[in-house]
């Protein structure tokens, strides 16, 4: 009996010892550190449209919903350093929190994707304003954007399964990185919480630049 | 094919590496801790005091963040949505954030009822930028009784974590979901055998035992005990046979007891390395060795050493021996075989850790397994011809059996084109063989049916269609039933470590959850996903679920110590929780179940509808 209780004691141990930073540290304390998905896992999901410059020498991860008013007040900022710097991949990754127009909007983005459309829907729908949309609101967005819901709902259905693991696994990856809400912005291995100063993700991607 | 087997045994590797704890990735927040959002349960604390007929919903906001008006919901236990008397709140007009109200500081509600279990629903942002998801909190309002909210049972944690929740919860916060908040009920497959007598524990393992016993994983015994039996030659009797097949079915319930032991000496989950990629390869070789013996190409025989020691006993004793060893094996063959409804005594013994126990009560199974094949020994060695010619193509049959074991077993592991394509091989390969063979009009029909048989299953793994039984699928499928089937799987959202787990949990507290441990190697668990999870009933009763994957595909310390915490042995376990977090006893579903299985467990846990 002893020796069993030993044996759980030194697998329970053995688990803290690595996770356990996370856990016994309660919020306001130095630095967290976290175990989480991989590298791979987190920035290069196969599934995943990818923004900016896809052969990218470095990725910008972006938790969002297209609701969330502080990840639409800061996307054209963002999205003109993506652009301007022209050698990042921006992935932009769906965490719908804000009810079911949200996941409206996250359909016809995804389902834009065979369109070839992402990019244009993703934009438009961040330059929607008020924090309550409508579906008629994002419809008309994603119209005028070239990806109609007539088109990119079916495509979104086409291939369910992909898309709904896709974002199941964005929202897994969440929760194991303890994520609070939206935006977070994750740079190499650096996680930013909330909107960030611009000059603060610069300086985390040349972190990982210079290796 | 090859390349998602190698894929699967790299991902394992990397997993086992992953898990070492110089190679695990580390994210780091930087910055100080000032910068950092609250966590929602301090950023917005609730208290409820009765008041007259009613109930003052009071929330306390940080500096700094603030709730949506809109967002203010709840619900009573029958699931009726419930009034919320709202003050007006501050309008908010930004670009960005339309005309929407928002409260700062404290804000004070009131509900129509003053007792009952009511959830509430609130959403807020911080003005530092960002948004929270939504967070919902059961309160259970007794008349005249002020309560804080709390989301449900803590689970005991000894680290700091617990101490700030415990205190998060005093102050009227809902704690922090580092800790999954669960109450679960370990009572699975065991029909509540715990408190029970040994003796109807054994007894009532030794009935599973039996039943296994006519399940296809104990089939492949039958050969190689009447092969053995068969050898025997002319001296073979009742009472040869009886003892034979005794020493063999005493030794197989040996090997499980050894199995049980373990399992009840490490608290760990052996079913995993039983049906890990390795172990089924290994054990698929060894069935094409058999076959191949059996087909005359070699003759499989025990190294010199081993078969002259034997040979020195007594000749009786020696093929006792060897009967006995080989029950012994056969249990290594039997064990990853029948792992699912092994994963029930497994877990049930490795939670009690009765080491005595455990190898009694696996001992008990194997010697249930064991009964049917006594019997078919002891009466087998009378009916079986003497010796002769039927020797001779007794084997070859013999040998396409272990051929299709093979194949069976290595399906869990390789996509289903290549297991169509192997079957075919088989079958036209056996047609092909009763074809060659001078014979009977039986034998010619024989053929042509498996001859049929596998060219469908050819055509089948030509089109990609997976399912061995239903081989041309892909030609009777139209595109439009494709979509129909495709938009109804339910997503689940995949999590590896019990903190992801807590914030999966702790994003839709007010539904019922569904928790499915789950594997790609899990050959019942494709099952359940392509049949149980596709029924339309089951999706609208999984429609209002919080669902939520844990995939042990590969196996680290983080998904095992998750594993430990759910009680789980392995693939397929269903967990249910009801939306305050408790397993309702006997709901829990190990292995293969059926829809109305999953069904009645759904109901267990859905708010009571009025």
């Amino acid at each position: 009996m002893t020796t069993i209780l030993n044996r759980r004691g030194a697998i329970s141990l053995a688990g803290g010892a690595f996770g356990g930073f996370v856990l016994s540290t309660p919020a306001g304390a130095k630095d967290r550190h976290l175990s989480g998905p991989s590298e791979k896992e987190l920035a290069h999901d196969p599934d995943q449209p990818v923004l900016g410059n896809p052969k990218g020498n470095v990725t910008l991860v972006e938790f969002f919903d297209y609701q969330c008013p502080y990840c639409r007040a800061s996307y054209e900022e963002t999205r003109n350093f993506v652009l301007s710097d022209g050698n990042i991949r921006w992935v932009m990754k769906d965490w719908p929190i804000f009810g079911p127009v949200s996941d409206r909007a996250t359909i016809l983005a995804l389902g834009s994707v065979p369109l070839g459309r992402y990019a244009e829907v993703n934009r438009a729908l961040m330059g929607l304003k008020g924090k309550q949309l409508t579906v008629k609101q994002v419809d008309a967005a994603a119209t005028a954007a070239g990806a109609p819901p007539a088109k990119a709902v079916p495509n979104f259905e086409k291939d369910y399964d992909k898309w709904t693991a896709l974002v199941g696994r964005n929202m897994g990856q969440a929760a194991e990185l303890q994520l609070v809400g939206t935006p977070t912005y994750i740079v190499g291995h650096h996680i930013f919480p909330g909107a960030t100063d611009l000059s603060a993700l610069k300086q985390a991607i040349a972190q990982v630049r210079k290796g | 094919m090859k390349a998602r087997l190698t894929a699967i045994i790299l991902a394992w590797l990397v997993a086992v590496f992953a898990a070492l704890p110089g190679a695990a990735q580390q994210f780091s927040l930087p910055g100080a801790g000032a910068s950092r959002p609250l966590a929602a349960a301090e950023a917005f604390a609730l208290q409820a005091v009765p008041e007259g007929q009613g109930t003052r919903l009071v929330w306390t906001i940080a500096p700094g963040y603030y709730l949506y008006r809109d967002s203010l919901s709840a619900t009573a236990a029958d699931g009726s949505a419930l009034k919320v008397e709202t003050p007006p709140g501050t309008p908010k007009n930004d670009p960005n954030f339309g005309n929407v109200e928002i409260y700062h500081d404290s804000i004070t509600a009131t509900l129509p009822v003053a007792s009952g279990d009511i959830r509430v629903t609130y959403q807020g942002c911080a003005e530092r930028g960002i948004c929270y998801p939504p967070v919902t909190t059961t309160l259970h309002l007794a008349a005249n009784t002020a309560v804080a909210g709390s989301a449900g049972p803590q689970a005991p944690a000894s680290d700091a974590a617990a101490s700030f929740a415990a205190a998060a919860a005093a102050a009227g916060a809902i704690p922090p979901a580092t800790a999954p908040k669960m109450e679960l009920s370990h009572q699975a497959g065991l029909n509540g055998l715990e408190g029970r007598g040994v003796p109807l524990i054994l007894l009532a393992y030794l009935g599973f035992g039996v039943l296994l016993a006519f399940t296809p994983c104990v089939f492949p015994m039958l050969p190689i005990l009447l092969g053995m039996l068969a050898r025997q030659g002319e001296t073979l009797t009742r009472g040869r046979g009886a003892a034979l097949s005794g020493a063999y079915v005493l030794a197989l319930a040996a090997a499980f007891g050894l199995m049980g032991a373990v399992a009840g000496w490490s608290g760990q989950n052996l079913q995993m390395a039983l049906q890990s990629p390795w172990a089924i390869g290994a054990l698929s070789a060894l069935f094409v060795l058999l076959a191949l013996s059996g087909f005359g190409l070699f003759d499989l025989s025990l190294p010199e050493a081993i078969t002259a020691r034997a040979a020195r006993l007594h000749g009786e004793r020696g093929s006792l021996l060897g009967a006995a060893a080989m029950g012994f094996g056969s249990a290594l063959i039997v064990g990853p075989c029948v792992s699912a409804p092994l994963a029930g005594a497994l877990l049930y013994i490795a939670q009690s850790g009765n080491v005595a126990l455990g190898a009694a009560a696996l001992f008990a199974l194997g010697l249930g397994q064991g009964i049917p094949l006594f019997v078919a020994g002891m009466f087998g060695a009378a009916v079986l011809p003497r010796a002769g010619a039927w020797m001779n193509w007794v084997r070859p049959v013999f040998a396409f059996v272990f051929l299709a074991m093979a194949v069976w077993l290595l399906s869990r592991v390789v996509p289903g084109p290549v297991t169509l394509a192997l079957w075919a091989a088989l079958l036209l390969g056996l047609g092909g063989a009763l074809l060659g063979a001078p014979g009977t009009a039986l034998r010619r029909a024989l053929a042509t049916i498996a001859l049929v048989a596998g060219t469908m299953q050819a055509v089948g793994a030509a089109s990609g269609a997976s399912d061995p039984l239903r081989p041309l699928a892909r030609f009777a499928a139209t595109p439009g039933t494709v979509t129909a089937e495709a938009t109804a799987v339910p997503a689940f959202a995949p999590v590896a470590t019990e903190s992801g787990l807590g914030h999966a949990l702790a994003a839709t507290p007010s539904r019922p959850a569904l928790i499915y441990v789950t594997a790609d190697w899990c050959l019942t668990c494709r099952e359940i996903d392509s049949t149980v999870l596709h029924d339309p009933r089951v999706q609208t009763a999984l429609a209002g679920f919080n669902r939520i994957a844990v995939d042990v595909t590969a196996p680290s310390e983080k998904t095992k110590e998750l594993m430990q915490r759910l009680g789980a042995a392995g693939p397929p376990t269903m967990i249910f929780l009801d939306p305050d977090g408790k397993e309702p006893a006997g709901s829990r579903k190990v292995g293969p179940l059926s829809v109305q299985a999953l069904l009645s467990s759904a109901r267990t846990v859905e708010a009571p509808r009025s």
